[in-house]
């Protein structure tokens, strides 16, 4: 097993403008891992409750959403470039992004960018998996990462698409991802579940079958079922006990004192949700003996 | 597959779901719930941008009419002002007067009304060159913002 680069920092909130007076009080309280939204933030002039949390000893990763990976295209130089400012910027470890496409077709060499034939999915895409498809992928990672100070962790999407072509499922792609870039592996039990919930199978089963070994750490975040039983990853709801139960399983398989674990809440959020959600994913964490 | 080919497999799959198409050979439940997803969040980004869209009768049905047939350009701002010139709908002020300024400046009109505090009253199309005409109106005790599109929340990843 790969020691994550991060591990044992315990549970930590993804930082969000609506909320940094609160995660700045919490770390004061011993908070001692976040997440930041690359594309949210300037390196040169980071937010200030963010650059005082940081100097408190906060260690945050910055999260890539726009890469596109998955994609056809190579990864864009300045989409990772600024990537890059940002981990500099926090003195991060590592940063991460997602295994998924958000804009597809490829645009002809001197054309700009406003006036390519190139599509933007406004969300993270789930691409097919096929051995065709893992080779452009790991082409791709690989040159994020020669082009990043610190190590990647890639991130499994909440995906309601299927493939016809599909011929991989999706823990033996990503341990193959893994294995043949190095690449940790950012565990979303929410996702997982979400996934699962559309497209069928055991979330438990499956996450058994992920590249555990390379977990660099883990997302947690709310979320409702709606009545044909679909599992939607808002991000503005509170926690489901579906979820909170995978978490509990998944630091039982990999410890208390492993990973950290972050929760995400984007939207209808304040101080009080964030608090209370951080207590039940901490209770979730602590239940499991040491 | 080489990687061309996988981005124009990828491309043509992502323009049928916009679209709200099932792509070939895909479950159609599937690609109904992607479509939702795609839709859900880029509405939800364009509301974000101008949150006076989010009291507007029905606008969330015409914005995700447009949406199907229209993809995304730019960022949740550009997207807002290309539904607005697209839009035939009532709208509340301010975004009544930015749509109709908007459709002079990319020549879907000739003349417009706006009717936003501290604005001439007429914008009209002349030539290359578009000319905001009339007394401006009185200040109102609120001022809004002078494009009348804030700028974007957050996002989520």
């Amino acid at each position: 097993m790969t020691r994550s680069p991060v591990a044992g920092l315990g549970v930590g909130a993804g930082w969000r403008p609506a909320v940094a007076e609160e995660l700045l009080t919490q770390t004061r309280n011993g908070m001692r891992f976040s997440e930041v939204v690359a594309e949210n933030v300037v390196p040169s002039r980071l937010p200030e409750q963010l650059a005082a949390a940081l100097r408190g000893g906060l260690t945050v990763v910055p999260h890539g959403v726009t890469l596109g990976l998955a994609g056809g295209a190579p990864p864009d130089a300045a989409r990772l470039d600024h990537l890059a400012a940002v981990a500099r910027a926090t003195g991060a470890p590592l940063v991460s992004e997602h295994v998924a496409f958000v804009r597809a077709g490829r645009p002809d060499p001197g054309t700009d960018a406003l006036h390519a034939d190139v599509l933007e999915a406004g969300h993270l895409v789930p691409a097919a998996r096929t051995p065709d498809a893992l080779a452009v992928l790991v082409d791709n990672v690989r040159a994020a990462q020669s082009r990043l100070p610190v190590p990647l962790a890639l991130e499994n999407i909440a995906a309601t698409l299927a493939w016809p072509e599909t011929s991989i499922d999706e823990p033996e792609f990503l341990t193959a991802l893994t294995e043949a870039t190095g690449c940790f592996f950012l565990l979303d039990v929410a996702n997982l579940h979400a996934t699962c919930s559309a497209l069928g199978g055991d979330a438990r089963a499956q996450l058994d079958r992920m590249p555990l070994d390379r977990v660099a750490y883990v997302h947690v975040a709310g979320g409702f079922t709606d009545p044909s039983g679909v599992y939607w990853d808002t991000h503005a709801h509170d926690l489901t006990e579906e979820v909170l139960a995978l978490l509990g399983h998944v630091v039982e398989v990999l410890g208390p004192h492993g990973p950290p674990v972050l929760l995400e809440r984007d939207t209808d959020v304040d101080a009080a949700i964030v608090r209370t959600e951080l207590d039940r994913v901490r209770r979730a964490v602590d239940r499991v003996p040491a | 597959m080489s990687r061309e080919e996988l981005a124009q497999r990828q491309q043509d799959v992502l323009l049928a779901l916009l679209r709200g198409d099932v792509p070939a050979g895909f479950d159609q439940r599937s690609a109904a719930l992607t479509t939702r997803v795609l839709r859900t969040k880029r509405r939800s980004e364009a509301f974000a941008a101008a949150p006076q869209l989010r009291g507007v009768p029905d606008v969330a049905d015409r914005f995700d009419t447009w949406a199907g047939a229209h993809p995304r350009h730019g960022c949740a701002h550009d997207d807002v002002v290309d539904f607005l010139v697209a839009d035939d709908g009532p709208l509340p002020e301010p975004l009544a007067s930015i749509r109709s300024v908007e459709r002079v400046y990319r020549r879907v009109r000739t003349i417009g009304r706006d009717r936003r505090p501290r604005h001439r009253p007429w914008v009209v199309a002349l030539g290359d060159r578009v000319w905001h005409v009339g007394p401006r109106t009185p200040r109102r005790r609120v001022d809004p913002v002078r494009s009348g599109v804030p700028d974007a929340a957050g996002k989520n990843s």
